[in-house]
């Protein structure tokens, strides 16, 4: 089979010829790095057709033509058993492609040449980008280029990409060849299995309807293999019942193992050859990972690393956070009190610009934390924290990945969510999201302190520390009964590669930080914007003469109507409706009291009203601690829920079973406090 | 064999020196913040520990401290004659992490403080987010500029790929 | 080596094995030996995460890391 079309495709922006590549790799070998490099920001993102993988284009003007590189997710091998190889494996069998480009990590060749045998088997066009030669030669290995690219039978261009040494090379390569057919590897294997393929090769080529450019080896091996994709491919090409049934029975699972072995064996003679390995020791990452896995030091390394990047980013994005409140405040004020067309005002004033103030008044810590994230794991020490964290993770349903997620949820749970794509298992994944409501995040901060700070004096920072175990108890809990019910299985093996560590360069954080924060502008901003309208809208109607948030407007009417929900919690429709306006984002909820109760919006004018109003006493703000805690903390994690599970059907099932776990709990300590009369 | 028994001394005293100096500034800040959150929870305006310039912090503290048990360790396993470069590098690099972090604290600092006048920054002076910067700094720079070739990677001209 | 057959996870840091076979089959096996855990492959135990699980160990140059339960499937000589 070709990837290669055989026509040149002429028709372009600028005249000159198109050349499409795909960009394919192991994880690790810096291939988003090239990919930067190559295109710059000229990027598309999106998604691959049906699934939440993420599909990145971009485009390169060269000399004389242009390229169109798709890069293909990170991935070992390409025998398409998960979602990452089966997505690169169709790419490159169905994208009419030109040229592949490998990047290999020169200093792991062996294991990456294990790629580049299946690509070589699939006949794509290969081009070998040998990166990170730097670190080859710190490790005093060295390659002969010629002869590996004999051996493989493919061009081989050395390169730094981090330094953008190769880059030109790398292009030039790609138009020299990308009209050459490159004959696909002939890797031989046991005499047994090269029968049983030359069997079922000879069954292929009686078929009509395989289509021309499928290599009829290829397939054969992939029959041998049991591969499960074939199956599809064969219906596909109407192939007879009793055919395709033949086929499958020479599959059997030892030729698997047989087939990797040989392929492997095949690699390292072609390493024998062409790479010379220096004295093989300890090297400086494996020094260091004695230190960071180390028995007694390696938690708290891990914890003090884990504190830092707090700290980063809350020193970062408070003075950001700070102006954007100031001038959207200033703003709102100045459209309420300067447009006196009624409701015009307030909806420009309170609506519009007050929701944009809501949303974007999150994009500092969200940047701040992606940035942060990927210098962490550019470094390498992402690896090793979920190594470290790995076993206590299971113990609860988790795997070591979901350990980052549950503690950036401590600040926001949208880009919380959003870093659980690096769970890999679905299961694990769903869990993790789906607990991660439960870490109580920064918005929820302020409620807290206004009321454990009026009601418990001394005690409030133990009532507060408190609340946020409590939300740990109850994501742990959820997380066991999850694997218990609806995500039954064992948490995915933790076969994980620890990549050496690097000095993060600033400059693939910051794309990786814009990358990242753009689809929380783009997603989550939709869907608060339209909640906090939604809430407007109820708490400006009816048209005319009532105040906004007021006893007479329809959000009241809903609160009332909601009230005897809540009575048992000792809510009465005031605090209902701060809880339904907290469903948009929970930092509203002390503004909507103010707006209710009174106190002319100054923080000290909230306090004093509270303090007067009968309403509110200890007890029922404990109750309402708790609710606010486990309750859905904002329209945003809704949005970013539905995104990152791609399902309606969870995204409710988190809502509502949060609802319920709040409003339990809350019962709990209202009824309790009150049975056991703590005076409360 | 002479001068790498020298190197590994050199580093062994360089070890325990930097632990024992970060050992005394992290107990001091614990049993300082200790003192200060129970003072704060009491609401115990009058207490001794508000009367020193700047406020301590126990986590800071904390994470001082498991920079100097790094170091700490990485003294033991030399004496056990073993490799201890890790412990050097990732001590270092850990104060080196931080005095960044205090950097940026600083800097943002001065910026809510003068140029936003947060009300949280009424008591605050510049002292108290630069003092940690003129604590921390010495030893790590020091065994920055000592230990460059063990820390970092060197930053070769990769001949292989110029011509 | 004294040629002496175990399992991965029974091995102390520091020890070095020689990969025989993968005793186990399916998925785990092929994503096993995919990852360059095939016959004859040398493989050091490089240091055991802080509560004894799961462990880091090197071979064909890079540094992997397996729970005990997945290191438990790989047969070595030692």
């Amino acid at each position: 089979m070709s990837v290669k079309t055989k026509k040149v495709k002429e028709m372009t922006l600028d005249d000159k010829r198109v050349i499409e590549v795909a960009l394919a790799g192991n994880p690790n070998t810096g291939k988003s790095t090239l990919f930067n490099a190559l295109t710059g920001l000229r990027q598309k993102i999106g998604n691959w057709p049906g699934v939440t993988v993420e599909k990145k284009e971009g485009k390169k003007r060269c000399d004389g033509f242009n390229l169109i590189i798709t890069d293909l997710p990170g991935t070992y091998s390409l025998s398409a058993y998960s979602l990452d190889e089966k997505i690169a494996r169709s790419f490159i069998i169905e994208g009419k492609l030109d040229v592949v480009v490998q990047i290999i990590d020169a200093s792991n060749l062996e294991r990456n040449l294990y790629l580049t045998t299946m690509l070589r088997e699939l006949g794509a066009n290969v081009v070998i980008a040998l990166n990170m030669m730097d670190l080859l030669e710190e490790s005093s290995s060295s390659i002969d280029v010629n002869k590996l690219s004999k051996e493989m039978g493919v061009p081989v261009v050395p390169m730094i990409a981090s330094s953008r040494i190769g880059i030109d090379d790398l292009e030039n390569t790609i138009e020299s060849i990308y009209q050459k057919e490159q004959k696909p590897i002939r890797i031989t294997y046991s005499k047994e299995i090269e029968e049983v393929l030359a069997n079922v090769q000879e069954i292929l080529m009686s078929i009509p309807s395989i289509p021309s450019d499928f290599d009829s080896r290829w397939l054969a091996i992939q029959i041998i293999q049991n591969d499960p994709e074939i199956l599809t491919f064969l219906k596909n090409w109407n192939v007879n019942k009793t055919i395709i049934e033949k086929l499958l029975s020479f599959g059997r699972e030892d030729y698997e193992a047989e087939i990797i072995d040989t392929k492997y064996e095949f690699i390292t003679n072609v390493t024998s050859k062409a790479l010379k390995r220096g004295e093989e020791k300890l090297t400086r990452s494996d020094l260091v990972d004695k230190v960071v896995t180390h028995k007694w030091l390696g938690i708290p390394i891990f914890l003090i690393v884990m504190w830092g990047a707090f700290q980063f980013v809350f020193a970062i994005s408070v003075p950001f956070m700070e102006l954007i409140d100031m001038l959207f405040g200033w703003l709102a004020g100045l459209l309420v009190d300067n447009i006196n067309i009624g409701w015009l005002g307030s909806l420009l004033g309170d609506g519009i610009v007050g929701g944009l103030g809501a949303v974007l008044i999150f994009v500092p810590p969200i940047f701040a934390m992606f940035f942060i994230l990927s210098v962490l794991e550019d470094s390498g020490y992402l690896a090793r924290a979920a190594f470290v964290m790995d076993k206590i993770m299971v113990k609860f349903g988790l795997h070591g990945h979901s350990f980052i997620p549950m503690l950036l949820g401590f600040g926001c749970n949208v880009p919380a969510i959003m870093s659980t794509r690096s769970l890999k298992n679905n299961k694990d994944r769903m869990i993790t999201i789906l607990i991660n409501p439960f870490m109580s995040c920064g918005a929820r901060m302020p409620v807290f302190i206004l009321f454990a700070g009026l009601f418990f004096g001394a005690a409030a920072g133990t009532v507060i520390f408190a609340l946020y175990i409590l939300g740990i108890v109850v994501a742990i809990f959820t997380a066991i009964l999850l694997r218990k019910t609806f995500f039954k299985g064992k948490s995915a093996p933790f076969i994980m590669e620890l990549p050496p560590y690097h000095t993060p360069k600033l400059r693939s954080a910051t794309v990786a930080m814009w990358d990242k924060g753009k689809m929380y502008l783009k997603k989550a901003g939709t869907i608060i914007l339209i909640g906090v309208m939604f809430v407007w809208f109820l708490a400006a109607m009816p048209f005319g003469g009532v105040e906004y948030g007021g006893p007479d407007t329809w959000l009241a009417a809903v609160g009332t109507f909601f009230e005897p929900i809540f009575r048992p919690l000792g809510f009465d429709w005031r605090i209902v409706v701060a809880l339904i306006v907290g469903f948009v984002a929970k930092e509203l909820v002390v503004g909507a009291l103010g707006t209710i109760v009174g106190g002319g919006g100054s923080e000290e004018g909230i306090k004093d009203a509270i303090l007067a109003d009968e309403g509110f006493y200890p007890l029922n703000s404990l109750s309402l601690m708790v609710f606010t805690l486990l309750y859905v903390p904002c329209a945003a994690v809704i949005g970013v829920m539905r995104k990152e599970t791609g399902s309606w059907r969870w995204t409710i099932f988190a809502v509502v079973y949060s609802t319920v776990i709040a409003w339990l709990f809350a019962l709990v300590v209202f009824q309790l406090g009150s049975l056991m009369n703590l005076g409360l | 064999m002479e001068m790498l028994k020298n190197t590994s001394n050199n580093m062994k005293t360089s070890l325990l020196a930097g632990s024992l100096i970060f050992l005394v500034v992290a107990i001091t800040e614990v049993i300082l913040g200790a003192f200060k959150i129970y003072a704060d929870s009491k609401e115990l305006e009058e207490h001794w520990v508000n009367a020193i310039p700047f406020p301590p912090g126990i986590f800071t503290g904390l994470a001082i401290l498991i920079v100097s048990l790094v170091w700490l360790v990485g003294y033991f396993v030399i004496k056990k004659d073993q490799n201890a470069n890790g412990y050097l590098s990732v001590g270092t690099i850990l104060a080196l992490g931080f005095i960044l972090l205090f950097i940026l604290i600083l800097i943002t600092d001065i910026f809510n403080a003068y140029a936003l006048g947060l009300e949280d920054y009424e008591n605050w002076t510049v002292l108290a987010s630069l003092r940690w910067i003129i604590f921390l700094s010495p030893i790590p720079m020091f065994f920055t500029i000592k230990y460059r070739d063990l820390i970092f990677t060197r930053k070769k001209k990769t001949s292989a790929l110029q011509s | 080596m004294s040629n002496k057959v175990t399992k991965l996870d029974q091995l102390e840091i520091g020890d070095i094995a020689k990969v025989i076979t993968i005793d186990v089959s399916g998925e785990l096996r092929r994503r096993l030996m995919e990852m360059g855990l095939t016959r004859g492959t040398l493989i050091e135990v490089i240091g055991k995460a802080p509560l004894g699980d799961p462990i880091e160990y090197k071979f064909k140059g890079y540094n992997l890391s397996l729970r005990k339960e997945e290191a438990n499937k790989v047969v070595v000589e030692h």
